[in-house]
């Protein structure tokens, strides 16, 4: 393309405007491609294959089935435990009975 | 009402030697009375109750859970169910007429203590005007 003219058009360039003769057009043309060139280059440099060790997770299968087989079917609690938990829902219960009848004695000798 | 009431506590403790007294207001109040009044709010815990059937759940002492239901039959006769469940030191004792006696575990355990603890709320709140959480009385 000619600095002064547009090839296809034959539109005429803005002319020079000052001595060096540099066209402003043109010279925006010029950067442009050397951006242009510079992107790309980086691009390349950026996407170039480069080999690293690749880190494979260590997954334990057989805990991992075994978590799952716990999510929905939960293991049954030990002897142990369900002898604990009974006991401690025994205790819950007379604590609360005790309880309402505590209130009961004191709705009856408050009417007294 | 008061008819199935009588025959429960007659079968747990074993007289018939009681006259049931109406629950009124003014009316001096006995523990037989505060036991049914609680009976009726434990009865309705367990969800709706089917029709023709009479449910009640209650704490008769510090040791003695009872459910009772009565219905009727298709052919119009009266049948009921008693379960006590007796608290002992190493868990709950489920005792049914005419059943083995065992100790409840498991979801039907979850199931008493969720009533026990509502039966407990409500009762403390709505009868006796006390607050379950602290056990102090509720403001008038």
């Amino acid at each position: 393309m000619s600095p002064t003219t547009n090839s296809r058009y034959n539109i005429p360039y803005s002319q020079p405007d000052n001595q060096s003769g540099v066209d402003s057009i043109h010279l925006k043309e010029v950067i442009s491609a050397t951006e242009v060139a510079e992107y790309y280059a980086g691009l390349n440099q950026q996407t170039a294959y480069t080999p690293v060790a690749r880190v494979v997770p260590q997954v334990d299968i057989a805990k991992e089935v075994h978590d799952l087989r716990d999510l929905f079917h939960p293991p049954r609690p030990s002897a142990q435990e369900v002898a604990k938990m009974m006991e401690d829902i025994a205790q819950y219960l007379e604590l609360e009975a005790t309880w309402i009848e505590s209130f009961r004695e004191q709705a009856l000798r408050e009417q007294r | 009402m008061a008819g199935f009431f009588k025959k429960t506590l007659t079968l747990l403790m074993g007289t018939d030697d009681f006259r049931l007294p109406k629950i009124q207001f003014g009316n001096k109040l006995t523990r037989r009375d505060l036991i049914q009044r609680e009976s009726e709010i434990g009865g309705h815990l367990f969800g709706p109750i089917p029709d023709g059937h009479h449910r009640q759940f209650f704490n008769l002492d510090k040791t003695t859970w009872v459910w009772y239901e009565e219905w009727q039959t298709a052919d119009g006769t009266a049948e009921s169910l008693t379960t006590r469940y007796e608290v002992h030191p190493n868990g709950i004792l489920k005792v049914q007429e005419g059943a083995p006696y065992y100790y409840i575990e498991g979801q039907e355990l979850q199931n008493l203590l969720t009533a026990t603890r509502m039966y407990y709320e409500r009762v403390t709140r709505e009868i006796y005007r006390h607050d379950p959480a602290t056990g102090h009385p509720l403001p008038a």
